[in-house]
């Protein structure tokens, strides 16, 4: 059963690099919630995640014959989809905002944010991440791959991601603390 | 609030209607692409055929299959020369055979006589250039 399991994508890889639409689709429906939760992570709005998701397939659809198995087109997906988003984002010039100006911490001392608002203020705040510190805190902390591959997809050292992670880490903090304050 | 107090995970999924959009436009620009592509196909075999037909209809024209003989290109012989020129010719070769004869004379005398030699008498140097036109022979003679 679980061989069978098993074989079903890799057949869907192999018909879809003959020119099977369905396996094609079938392929894309395996591997769109990383493509679009990453993009959408990276450039922060669903249009901007959409136009990149899709460039990430097409470019799946042109490289199919390059791959032998399955397993293959994950790390891939997320390589391509950070490249993507990298270009879009510079395009539109949406990648990194400008920090939120600071707000004396006493004016909204009393505020109280809800779990929603505080989710909303914390996608808000990774546009203000440099665009190698997001990559690495998506990848890490939202995706949950180990440093290694991180490092494996952004072409960088286990070291260096881990040092991004934390530095991300720090920031999102504080630009989440300047966010409150400024709605509070 | 601090990033700590809930994983980053819990950021939330992007919309479901998204997914479906970008199967939509994917798809529909695979189409596309396979429509050009065969379009295109369609338009480099349309071609070929009518190259095709147009060597046929060249072929099957009236006399197109005369068999056309090949040209040979003749290079050209060596100049004719006038009687007077020849004569001219065959007294330098002689002079020229003589001086050979001379000079080798002369070096064996000079072996077998210790290196005391009269001196030969002079001979006539000439030299003779053939130029592209037969009628112009130059000729040098140094004494």
């Amino acid at each position: 059963m679980s061989t069978l399991a098993m074989e079903a994508p890799d057949d869907a890889l192999s018909r879809a690099r003959r020119g099977d639409e369905a396996a094609f689709e079938e392929l894309m429906r395996m591997h769109e919630r990383q493509v679009l939760r990453t993009a959408l992570r990276l450039l922060g709005r669903i249009e901007d995640a959409e136009d990149a998701a899709q460039e990430v397939f097409l470019r799946l659809y042109r490289n199919l014959r390059g791959f032998q198995a399955l397993a293959e087109i994950r790390p891939w997906l997320y390589r391509v989809t950070v490249n993507v988003c990298y270009d879009l984002g510079r395009k539109r010039r949406r990648f990194v905002a400008a920090l939120p100006d600071e707000v004396p911490v006493e004016q909204t001392q009393e505020s109280a944010v809800s779990l929603e608002q505080r989710r909303g203020l914390l996608a808000e705040a990774l546009a203000y991440l440099p665009e190698k510190e997001r990559a690495a805190v998506v990848l890490r902390e939202i995706e949950g791959l180990d440093t290694a591959e991180v490092a494996a997809i952004l072409g960088s050292t286990p070291v260096t991601v881990r040092a991004q992670v934390s530095t991300g880490r720090a920031r999102l903090r504080e630009i989440v603390a300047r966010l409150e304050r400024r709605r509070g | 609030m601090m990033p700590d107090d809930f994983s980053l995970r819990d950021l939330g999924e992007p919309p479901e209607a998204s997914y479906e959009t970008v199967r939509r436009r994917v798809m529909g620009e695979i189409r596309r692409q396979r429509r050009v592509r065969n379009a295109m196909r369609m338009v480099a075999v349309a071609a070929a055929c009518v190259v095709l037909a147009v060597a046929g209809l060249l072929a099957l024209r009236p006399g197109a299959g005369t068999v056309v003989p090949p040209m040979l290109a003749r290079a050209p012989g060596p100049p004719e020369l006038s009687p007077v020129t020849r004569n001219a010719q065959s007294r330098l070769l002689a002079r020229a055979a003589r001086s050979v004869t001379t000079t080798r004379a002369a070096t064996a005398r000079k072996r077998w006589s210790g290196g005391v030699l009269p001196r030969a008498p002079a001979q006539e140097l000439v030299v003779r250039m053939q130029t592209d036109d037969p009628n112009v022979v130059i000729i040098w003679m140094v004494d």
